[in-house]
């Protein structure tokens, strides 16, 4: 039994997101985000996903998705990070992709340590050590950033995820390791 | 991966590793490589590991430097703490 994801429910979501935005709007514009959360409307799962892993680790393919807002000054847009409802829209980032050429648009952690080393959120470098060491198989073409303030899991689940996936399937990836910032 | 093992679990992530590193550092301090190495050996362990649908693995590794300051808190292990 390998249990897959239900869109189920994403339509009572939408319905509770609509009336808890309605309240907090005002709240998270004045940046009290703890009042606003407080009543945030968690999606509920019965089960977890599950996707086997039919590869050994040392063949694996890997990509990394970051919540970091990453992009690549004057080639991606920078998210809009002040937006009271978040963006969750998401940037494709080469593998080539020099990590010190990166910036951070997202408003909604403390950068001095990714700003310091990109690879406290974004482990690139070290992911590529790893793979000439034998620890894992490949590492993907492509890499992607969000912006992990994005509220609406709705719009997370039914554009952002699945437009990442489908690259990723594209991309021959076998596994995603999923940063949360 | 999580550093907020609440957030983590209530949305059953198919697998998931725990983590112990304030928010905006989930691989630990700057600059540390080994750690960053271990932390991700691990995590590919986990990977080949976790057999059952939202398991999970708690990494031993701690938050080694002055905390992280955000919006007037301390942070050393985790999203909100």
């Amino acid at each position: 039994m390998t249990p897959r994801s239900d869109p189920g429910w994403i339509a009572p979501f939408r319905a509770r997101y609509d009336a808890w935005w309605a309240a907090a709007r005002p709240l998270v514009v004045a940046h009290d985000y703890a009042a606003a959360f407080k009543t945030y409307p968690w999606p509920a799962f019965e089960t977890a996903p599950w996707t086997p892993v039919a590869t050994p680790v040392a063949a694996v393919r890997l990509a990394v998705v970051t919540t970091g807002g990453l992009y690549r000054p004057g080639v991606d847009r920078p998210f809009d990070a002040e937006a009271p409802e978040g963006d969750a829209t998401w940037r494709a980032i080469p593998g080539d992709t020099p990590l010190g050429s990166l910036a951070i648009a997202h408003a909604h952690f403390a950068h001095e340590v990714a700003a310091a080393d990109m690879n406290t959120i974004f482990p690139l470098d070290r992911l590529e050590e790893l793979r000439r060491a034998g620890a894992l198989g490949a590492l993907a073409p492509t890499h992607y950033s969000t912006m992990g303030y994005a509220p609406n899991a709705a719009d997370v689940a039914e554009r952002t995820a699945p437009a990442i996936a489908a690259r990723m399937r594209d991309e021959g990836v076998d596994a995603a390791l999923v940063v949360p910032v | 991966m999580s550093n907020n093992p609440a957030a983590t679990a209530r949305v059953r992530a198919p697998r998931w590793v725990r983590v112990r590193f304030p928010r905006g550092a989930m691989f630990g301090e700057p600059g540390n490589r080994p750690k960053q190495l271990a932390v991700l050996r691990d995590t590919l362990a986990a990977l080949g590991a976790i057999a059952e649908p939202g398991g999970s693995v708690d990494l031993p590794y701690r938050w080694e430097a002055p905390p992280v300051q955000w919006r007037d808190r301390p942070l050393r292990e985790g999203s909100y703490s």
